[in-house]
């Protein structure tokens, strides 16, 4: 392990007898320190945790003595302030309570489960289920609560099996009777997984929420409970059903939003009210402490535990994003081309651009770039147009650009999220046929793209 | 020997005394975060957060004490954008520690002979009061093991940490201001050494001295702390004195305290008797005559009661410069309400009834004292008040207290645990390297700071600017390339300001940013010399107004000012016949803000609001 201390130091530890956790004197020069040794995490240097509750680092050289300390106070702090920092919770139990409700909790790790890692520093995802009740008691109170440990990843890593790992698991889950399921999620894909499981689980008879945070749950500021404890608040008091995502409404603790699953996207590298819904409405307002639910649109599947879950779990991994930008070039179309993309999702400028008119010998390129598009329809490959604007619909009609463009085969995505038309394509390329897939890119399947664009949905 | 009887004297009563010493820093930007160091007048913005105990914190304690400690607690942040960013917010992770912050504390570590690890790592100590809007103070430990020389002798230096100041409580409730937030601040602790008041002075003066130069100046921009304890006593934390002057009064009074404390734990122990006990007796006293208590149980409140055995007579003893009787009803104080007790029945006649009832009630002795507190948390405070006496039997309990401007303390809360603290991993460890210490500049001594001053002013004004909360801010004014009349600058702090003061003008609310912005628009000839004095009085009278405007003075005529100061006056009657000055001053200016002087102003307001009284 690379965070390990260095041969040398790992060697002076053995020689006095001191490992990590136990409390150890160094001498270098007149100076003394004393305190608990810490695992290592400055190159050559020697980590202690003094009683006052400090940390900090001795350059380990000539002349630095370390010894175990003959003070006995050691185990007694390690007892009650552990490395881990106390997060040996005891085991969480329930019983069962007929007249409420059973939620189960899907934990995939990230921000919402993260505590302090000693080795890097940094913040790692390993809070267990039972962790995440003995620290959000009210959970219990709501509802009967399983618990499932799925992965402990941030969400950037995940890829589409760990989305199918976990429609499989939404699926079990609704099978063994719960009446809504929680997916606790790292943030900076959430609404990548939001949209693949609502293509994956047509016609969920309850809802499926996924939940994240922003500020980890060791805080005392952490935003996690809210959240979480508005899902489940949520599920336990409304008849919703689908897949959504629950985060909150602003930078003020109190309220947070259903949004839908194929409408939401990160909009904020680290604000609790990251997540805006685009060209849409939240589905409801939840607050919790208030017991106060509000629907702000009525046009939701009702729950019903009688209906049956219709899963089509494939995904295509051949489908590929480009940004659209100045002197884009075509060797990328080329490259995806050959490497036997099947699909790519064009996040174009505005209305639904590229650059392929050559007006001169400046402009030249772009014609290759146009022709590269063509050839790439050509060959099979379906190319759709989402716009890097984020807000508003994909037109291809406007300007003669997009016209060419509709001409090679170019399909528009209208108003929907390039993340989403990303997700979508994999998904269709993976269960139909490419004829197939092409038509319902243009169809609403899941609220993905809407009939009108609303005059009240831009930066909400 | 008289000097030396006195030093005996607290070598007597075993005294000891360790003391706790915060100072802003007048760094340009926040510690963690590239927001001005400079505080705000309003704050358009608010956000509500809420706290909840931290993963680490819930290891040891008991069941009762998780419940309450489990609950959500509500706090407002007031923000101005100005001097507050998402880091303040806990929106945004916090940026690289401030560079001339860490230089100041690692310059004053080292003239402090402290003992400076190779690295630094900045911790997060847990604070659950709210003040920190994310639940924790980012700290680092700078020095340790160091030691200083006062008059009276040497003193270790414990700990020298780097820390983010917290946010500052706004009017009532559980509201903070976020512009303090992030202010860097360092924080000195020395050993128990010092040996007597008049060393702890010395010991704070002398750091004082330090950083002059390097501190922020006004109300709180020093933070002075101390625990003291005696032979038989307790060790007692003491927090927030302000001023110098207030740390002799404050630790011979504390000494007072303990020991009228311990004779008051031997006179019970003659008297042997305690079964403490509380009723609810809001049934009781239902026909009570006290206003206080029946707009308590219209209120919603309950009355308590409370009787302690053997107790009599003993509230009106000596306890640290208040009576003991005073010390008891600070425990209920701190949930807002007071007690009423037997002893001083004889002040309530009306009283006499619900006593009476109360001394059936309780089957209670002549010798026996009976209280009572009536309130919301009236149950709450009765337990405390109750606890405490039960405590005067046994020792002089281990607490926090607050100072008060009077030289007393009073009861705050119990004595705080170990500061809990894991590591900052938003930030990494900053490497102290021998290049990096060999760039501080040691602190200039008081000595050589005034001889630097008396190159520049004449004699008396620099012995007057080396006391004056100003030199941090003249030494910066007066530094080369010198932009700036030294004199005048010198005259304006100095004197101006001093008048001002006198004339009852809120100089604090000029900050120092301001000042300098002044003395900049004089250079470039946008205000002129002359109207220094009415722009400083605008500035410090107008709430809210952006010095920008502040600065565009345009004149009114004499003529023009006494019909706008007639017609405030014809519209707000009540305020001339209650001869509300400032009130009318508020309204007055609002019109004239810039136009006229803001003494001229003052004094035709005096006039006009004379001359209506007497019409």
């Amino acid at each position: 392990m690379k965070n390990d201390y260095s041969r040398q130091i790992r060697k002076a530890l053995k020689k006095s007898g001191v490992g990590i956790g136990d409390r150890v004197v160094l001498r270098k020069g007149e100076n003394i320190f004393e305190g608990l040794l810490m695992p290592s995490t400055e190159p050559g240097t020697v980590a202690i945790k003094l009683d006052s509750g400090y940390n900090i680092g001795i350059r380990f050289g000539k002349g630095v003595k370390m010894e175990k300390s003959k003070s006995a106070e050691t185990k007694k702090i390690m007892e009650g302030e552990s490395l881990e920092f106390g997060m040996r919770a005891k085991k969480a139990e329930q019983k069962f309570d007929n007249s409420k409700p059973t939620i189960s909790i899907l934990h995939t790790g990230g921000t919402i489960a993260s505590r302090v890692d000693y080795r890097t520093g940094g913040v790692v995802s390993s809070f267990s289920p039972e962790d995440l009740l003995s620290m959000f008691p009210e959970l219990k109170e709501m509802a009967n609560i399983r618990t499932q440990l799925m992965f402990s990843m941030f969400s950037e890593d995940m890829r589409f099996s760990h989305y199918q790992a976990l429609a499989k698991e939404i699926a079990n889950e609704i099978r063994n009777g719960a009446d809504g399921i929680i997916i606790t999620h790292g943030t900076d894909t959430m609404h990548y997984t939001s949209a693949a499981l609502a293509f994956m689980l047509q016609s969920l008879p309850v809802p499926v929420i996924l939940v994240g945070a922003q500020r980890s749950s060791d805080r005392g500021s952490t935003d996690a409970a809210q959240n979480l404890l508005s899902a489940a608040y949520f599920i336990a008091n409304s008849d919703f059903s689908g897949v959504a995502i629950c985060m909150h409404e602003n930078s003020s603790d109190g309220s947070c939003l259903i949004l839908p699953a194929c409408k939401s996207r990160k909009m904020h590298a680290s604000r609790r009210d990251a997540f805006r819904p685009i060209n849409a409405k939240p589905w409801a307002r939840v607050n919790y402490s208030d017991s106060r639910i509000e629907f702000l649109k009525k046009d939701y599947v009702r729950k019903d535990k009688k209906r049956k879950v219709k899963m089509k779990m494939k995904m295509e991994e051949k489908v590929a994003f480009v940004k659209i930008s100045p002197c884009v070039d075509s060797s990328l179309i080329n490259f995806l081309v050959k490497k036997k993309y099947k699909g790519m999702v064009l996040e174009g400028t505005g209305l639904g651009h590229a650059p392929i008119n050559a007006l001169g010998k400046f402009t030249e390129k772009n014609r290759l770039f146009f022709d590269s598009l063509k050839r790439a329809v050509e060959k099979g490959v379906v190319v759709c147009m989402a716009s890097q604007t984020i807000y508003g619909r994909v037109n291809m009609s406007v300007y003669s650009t997009g016209r060419d463009l509709l001409e090679t085969g170019v399909i528009p995505c209208e108003d929907m999220l390039p993340e989403t038309a990303f997700i979508k394509l994999a998904w269709l390329l993976g269960n139909f046929g490419k004829e197939k897939a092409k038509e319902l890119m243009r169809k609403n399947l899941r609220g993905e793209i809407s009939e009108r664009s609303g005059i009240d949905e831009f930066l909400n | 020997m008289d000097v030396e009887n006195e030093k005996n004297k607290y070598d007597k009563i075993g005294f000891k005394c360790g003391l706790e010493i915060h100072l802003q820093l007048n760094t340009d930007k926040k510690l963690f975060c590239n927001c001005p160091n400079r505080r705000s007048r309003d704050f358009p913005i608010t956000i509500a957060r809420k706290i909840r105990p931290s993963a680490g914190e819930l290891g040891k304690m008991d069941a009762a004490a998780l419940q309450e400690f489990l609950r959500e607690r509500k706090f407002s942040y007031l923000i101005n954008p100005e001097t507050s960013c998402l880091v303040e917010a806990d929106e945004e992770p916090p940026r690289e520690i401030n560079r001339d912050a860490l230089m100041v504390a690692l310059s004053i570590a080292k003239a402090l002979n402290c003992a400076i690890p190779d690295y630094i790592f900045v911790m997060r100590k847990v604070v659950a009061d709210g003040s920190a809007v994310s639940g924790f103070q980012r700290t680092a430990l700078i020095g340790m093991n160091g030691r200083m020389e006062t008059k009276s002798g040497g003193v270790r230096i414990a700990s020298l940490s780097l820390e983010e100041d917290s946010a500052a409580p706004a009017g009532e409730g559980a509201a903070y201001r976020l512009d303090r937030l992030g202010v860097p601040l360092i924080e000195i602790g020395t050993e128990a050494d010092i040996k007597n008041p008049e060393q702890a002075k010395q010991a704070a003066e002398h750091i004082g001295t330090m950083l002059l130069g390097n501190r922020l100046r006004g109300i709180g921009a020093i933070r002075q702390d101390i625990n003291v304890s005696i032979k038989g006593g307790a060790r007692v934390e003491i927090k927030g004195m302000q001023e110098l002057g207030a740390i002799e009064a404050v630790i011979e009074n504390e000494i007072r305290r303990q020991q009228d404390l311990i004779k008051i734990k031997h006179e019970l122990e003659k008297r042997k008797s305690l079964a403490p006990a509380m009723k609810d007796v809001t049934k009781l006293l239902i026909n009570t005559q006290s206003n206080l208590m029946q707009k308590a149980i219209k209120d919603g409140g309950t009355v308590f009661a409370g009787i302690l055995k053997g107790f009599a007579g003993l509230m009106a003893r000596d306890c640290g410069g208040k009576t003991f009787g005073k010390e008891l009803s600070s425990y209920a104080g701190v949930f807002g309400l007071g007690i009423i007790h037997s002893d001083e029945a004889g002040k309530f006649p009306f009283l006499a009834d619900d006593f009476a009832k109360l001394r059936k009630e309780f089957s209670a002795g002549g010798g026996d004292l009976v209280f009572i507190v009536a309130g919301g948390n009236a149950e709450t405070a009765c337990e405390a008040v109750l606890k405490r006496a039960g405590q005067s039997i046994k020792c002089v309990p281990e607490e926090t207290r607050a100072a008060n401007p009077d030289g007393t303390s009073s009861y705050l809360r119990p004595l705080p645990g170990a500061a809990r603290m894991y590591p900052e991993t938003d930030v990494t460890a900053i490497k102290i390297t021998a290049e990096l210490l060999k760039k501080t500049k040691p602190p200039k001594s008081a000595g050589e700071r005034l001889r630097l001053l008396e190159k520049i002013l004449p004699k008396q004004m620099a012995g007057q600017m080396l006391k004056s909360e100003y030199l941090g801010l003249f030494e910066k004014l007066s530094a080369r390339p010198r932009e700036y009349n030294p004199v005048f600058v010198a005259n304006i702090l100095l004197s101006v300001m001093k008048d001002l003061k006198r004339k009852g003008v809120p100089v604090e609310n000029i900050s120092e940013d301001v000042i300098e912005r002044m003395f900049s628009a004089e250079k470039s000839k946008i205000i002129s010399k002359d109207f220094f004095t009415d722009i400083m009085i605008m500035e410090a009278l107008s709430k809210g107004t952006p010095f920008e405007e502040v600065m565009k003075i345009k004149k009114v005529t004499e003529g023009e000012l006494r019909s706008i100061v007639k017609d405030a006056l014809a519209r707000n009657p009540h305020l001339a016949r209650e001869k509300k000055v400032s009130a009318v001053m508020g309204e007055v200016m609002k019109e004239v803000r810039g136009k006229m002087e803001g003494e001229k102003v003052l004094k035709i307001v005096k006039e006009e609001i004379e001359k209506c009284v007497t019409e």
